[in-house]
């Protein structure tokens, strides 16, 4: 069974505290989720679920709800 | 075509306060006695000189330009100083599209970078958490002067 994306985040940010149903979760919502932090989390994503982003979406995806609405267009429930 | 990249290495990317700050301290630790000019890059907003030490080994102290500089998130939590390592290649869109398949992904698109002459240079992070910066331009080379005191050769 695959991961959610917040068990992406907490293994990724394991210090981090955060709510998985904010709307607004995304880059910047706490201190280690900076833009380094992000594209750690969008590979960890990419090799967790097999699947490459394109270019665009690497640059638009900002928040845990962007990618979760991007992974269900590709038929992936996370 | 093979998964193998044809790149050549140009550098090790390592991220100082400013270019001032690093010369002095980059060179008596790594033996470096040959710096290029200072490039002030606005594009990526970064300051930077390439310093090579005896063993031909360059070194390319990244300092941020101005207080919103992507790279300024590195100094202020001291992760990732020792940032990336450099890579020329003779067709940066083929560069990629390997990294692309090797699991690698892309932290922007292609952008002129100064140092380079405007060529165009790509980063990437690997599967391994490794930033890489591919560099468009085989043949680039830099532009070195002895320069023994550490001091700047010129601001660009």
């Amino acid at each position: 069974m695959k991961p959610k994306l917040t068990d992406l985040l907490r293994q990724l940010f394991p210090a981090a505290v955060f709510d998985g149903q904010d709307p607004t979760l995304g880059v910047g919502s706490f201190a280690e989720w900076d833009s380094l932090g992000h594209f750690n989390f969008l590979l960890l994503v990419e090799e967790t679920f097999g699947l490459q982003f394109s270019v665009d979406e690497i640059t638009e995806l900002k928040t845990l709800a962007q990618i979760r609405e991007n992974l269900a267009a590709r038929g992936v429930e996370a | 075509m093979s998964q193998a990249l044809a790149y050549a290495f140009d550098h090790i990317g390592v991220v100082v306060p400013s270019v001032d700050w690093g010369r002095p301290r980059l060179a008596p630790l790594w033996g470096v006695s040959r710096w290029t000019q200072v490039f002030n890059d606005p594009i990526h907003k970064v300051i930077v000189q390439f310093g090579q030490d005896t063993s031909g080994i360059v070194y390319e102290l990244v300092a941020p330009l101005g207080d919103d500089a992507p790279i300024k998130q590195a100094l202020d939590k001291g992760h990732n100083l020792l940032n990336h390592l450099a890579y020329r290649t003779p067709d940066l869109q083929v560069a990629a599209a390997v990294l692309r398949r090797q699991g690698c992904i892309p932290l922007g698109r292609p952008a002129p970078a100064v140092a380079f002459g405007g060529q165009p240079v790509q980063f990437f992070l690997t599967p391994v958490r490794i930033i890489l910066e591919v560099v468009q331009g085989a043949a680039l080379v830099h532009k070195f002067e002895l320069n023994p005191d550490g001091g700047a050769l010129a601001i660009g």
